[in-house]
């Protein structure tokens, strides 16, 4: 029995280590991170000066690169759609968001014009987060927060 | 009202997405009180024998729930469809205009025409332009505003006549005997969709209880009776396979493995909730390894669905929880990219065949492929049939051996799908795209720089194998088993030369293809949403996006 709990400490010391990142993953519950999603999201909308639609936020996987994965580390996955402001082109949208994350201090990671009307704009945060705006086949823009990889308490 | 295109702009289709929901819940809940009212008075002669005029009410209220519940689902399915069409014509719309502004053309959208900003015209070249420019927006916008007052007649009179339908062909008694199903036995997917139309829905309830194992599996079938059909046929095996267990037996084992099957089909069920939708189910299928295919979102409805082919050593009970999360993750992605309402995208884990397995070389063969051909081919053509409104955007995807499924039933020439998505292919049988697909741009692959599987064939087969096989980690073994397919399986698609779109995969080795945050499952959705222009590619052209 006591080979067996060793294993066990020992794979989930594997997972916590290795998930997503390759690093040791940060403990923090899934209320929590959350919460810092939305305020992401809460954030790009702001900026955007327009209201968040279909938000939906709930839990996603985090698998290593070998597919391990542990159902005590997870991340959070925020979608949203928001509008862009009446008259204004999509890319005049992206470039207030662009300028707001360059003063935050994030990393964009990609960042392209297709189009007349159409942008693709992502980036990381120096708290781990992965931010997305993209355009929508629609008029709007679509908003992805991904949270990094935690462990649950 | 008078329909202009002022009222086209101000129009919000997500609202008639929104009441298209509730007929279609009024029309499951007319189906339901049918149900449970059929089971209530069903005996009520043989309790009250001198009950004829009770029993007489009893047979007309019957009729008369049956008889509502199509016109319901009819009156959803208009609705639906108006929703998505003003969807498409404010698209349409709104790239007219935009296009008008960079011309120096302001939009009368009261009257669909057009006219030179004041001052816009600043050159004599720009002038000449202008009345071409000016007519032929013109024409566009008369276009539009024709089309608009087309959809607003053509759901007007839909709606009528549901609302003063009396049940068209839905109307009608049970079946006498049971021999109808008989009927469709080799019948093509819509085929089987033309005869399940003709029958009344007393007759169609009357078959998903009596047969619910054929219904559940039958191509060509809607989705919403299929998943009816396939939960009840899922609660009755697992109450035959509990009682079996009571009793001494010698096949105690796989009883135990089938009824752990049953508990992860449920499992799975209770996590999708509304969104869940059962297309077929057999926990005991393939020596108890399982036979599932489960929708996140309602493939008629969506305007856009992708069925994805797992691979080597995937079971019902093995793999469901990460097969399902990368399902729901790829329709989350998908889903915000159409911007237009929720339930957009429809995501199926279709384990409709036996996947190679680990202990033996059957990866290495075209014999599993070659089975899952015709399930899967059947499979689409049958989502094909049943689509709700305008044909769906239906997208064939695949990962690892399960790409070679696709291949197998896309080189025939039969896979009625508009996009192709494979990752961590070995190879599709084919040697170049136009293949799989009439046109090739419609064919999309990505592989990660460190997954072996599709760049490996430069190593003989059984070497890997052995490296696999000696390694204490078991995805080693897995990437082993997998690289070795290469020779038989031919050229990765992802091979220069293929002819595929090669999407960029930024995610590490072979099973990381739905990584939150990643290029490689952003790709994918941005595919699955027809939002090619945003893909990211090492290689290839991309087709117009799907407005």
């Amino acid at each position: 029995m006591r080979s067996v709990r060793i294993g066990v400490v020992a794979v989930a010391l594997l997972l916590s280590v290795t998930a997503c990142s390759g690093e040791f993953v940060e403990t923090k519950s899934e209320a929590d991170t959350t919460a810092l999603v939305q305020q992401h999201a809460d954030a790009i909308a702001k900026t955007i000066g327009m209201p968040l639609r279909n938000p939906e936020t709930g839990p996603a996987p985090c698998t290593g690169e070998l597919g391990e994965s542990s159902s005590d580390v997870y991340s959070i996955l925020g979608t949203y759609n928001v509008d862009v402001p009446a008259g204004e082109n999509r890319q005049a949208t992206v470039d207030r968001v662009r300028a707001e994350w360059a003063a935050q201090g994030h990393t964009v990671t990609d960042d392209r014009k297709i189009g007349a009307d159409q942008a693709v704009l992502t980036a990381d945060t120096e708290d781990g987060f992965n931010l997305d705006v993209e355009s929508t086949s629609g008029s709007g823009l679509a908003v992805f927060v991904h949270s990094p990889c935690f462990s649950r308490p | 009202m008078t329909v202009t295109l002022a009222l086209l702009r101000d129009t919000d289709p997500a609202a008639y997405a929104e009441a298209a929901d509730a007929w279609g819940r009024l029309a499951e809940a007319m189906d339901d009180r049918l149900d449970e009212f059929v089971a209530d008075s069903r005996d009520l002669s043989t309790v009250w024998p001198t009950g004829t005029e009770a029993e007489r009410r009893a047979a007309a209220l019957r009729v008369e729930i049956a008889n509502t519940h199509e016109p319901c689902r009819r009156i959803s399915q208009a609705l639906r469809a108006h929703g998505d069409a003003v969807w498409q014509l404010q698209g349409m719309l709104g790239a007219i205009v935009a296009e008008c502004a960079g011309n120096g053309l302001t939009v009368d959208l009261f009257t669909a025409t057009v006219s030179a900003v004041p001052g816009s015209v600043t050159d004599t070249a720009q002038a000449a332009r202008m009345p071409g420019l000016v007519q032929g927006y013109n024409e566009q916008l008369r276009d539009l505003a024709a089309r608009a007052v087309q959809l607003d007649e053509q759901t007007r009179a839909a709606v009528r006549a549901g609302m003063h339908g009396t049940g068209g062909p839905g109307a009608g008694p049970e079946f006498a005997t049971c021999t109808p199903l008989d009927e469709v036995t080799g019948k093509s997917p819509a085929e089987v969709y033309d005869w399940w139309r003709s029958l009344s829905r007393a007759q169609q309830d009357q078959l998903i209880r009596d047969f619910p194992e054929r219904i559940g599996w039958l191509d060509g079938v809607p989705a919403a009776d299929r998943d009816e059909a396939n939960r009840t046929a899922l609660d009755n095996r697992k109450q035959q396979v509990l009682q079996q267990l009571q009793q001494p037996t010698l096949e105690r084992d796989a009883l135990e493995k089938e009824l752990r099957n049953i508990h992860k089909v449920e499992e799975a069920l209770n996590r999708l909730g509304d969104k869940g939708f059962l297309l077929g189910v057999d926990a005991g299928a393939y020596d108890g390894h399982g036979k599932l295919a489960i929708a996140v979102g309602n493939p008629d409805t969506a305007r856009h669905a992708g069925v994805w082919v797992p691979g080597l050593d995937s079971t019902l009970y093995g793999d469901m929880d990460t097969n399902l999360d990368r399902m729901i993750q790829m329709n989350r992605e998908a889903d915000r990219l159409t911007g237009g309402r929720g339930g957009d995208v429809s995501t199926v884990y279709w384990l409709g065949y036996d996947a190679p397995d680990l202990d033996n070389p059957s990866v290495l063969s075209e014999d599993r492929s070659v089975a899952g051909r015709d399930p899967y081919l059947n499979f689409m053509n049958g989502l094909r049939a049943t689509h709700e409104g305008d044909p769906a955007h239906l997208v064939a995807m695949g990962h690892s051996y399960g790409s070679t499924v696709v291949g197998e039933a896309a080189r025939t020439g039969g896979l009625p799908v508009d996009d192709i998505v494979v990752a961590g292919s070995p190879g599709m049988h084919v040697d170049d795209a136009s293949q799989l697909h009439g046109d090739s741009r419609h064919v999309w692959a990505g592989a990660s720089s460190t997954d072996p599987v599709a760049d490996a064939k430069f190593l003989a087969p059984w070497d890997k194998i052995m490296v696999g096989a000696a390694s204490p980690v078991a995805g080693v073994a897995l990437w082993g088993a997998e690289t070795a397919a290469d020779g038989t399986h031919g050229d990765a698609p992802t091979s220069p030369g293929f002819g595929a779109n090669n999407w960029v995969a930024d995610t590490g080795g072979h099973t990381s293809y739905w990584n939150q945050g990643s290029d490689s499952l952003k790709n994918q959705a941005r595919i699955l949403a027809g939002m090619y222009s945003q893909t990211t590619l090492n290689s290839g052209e991309r087709p117009e996006d799907i407005r």
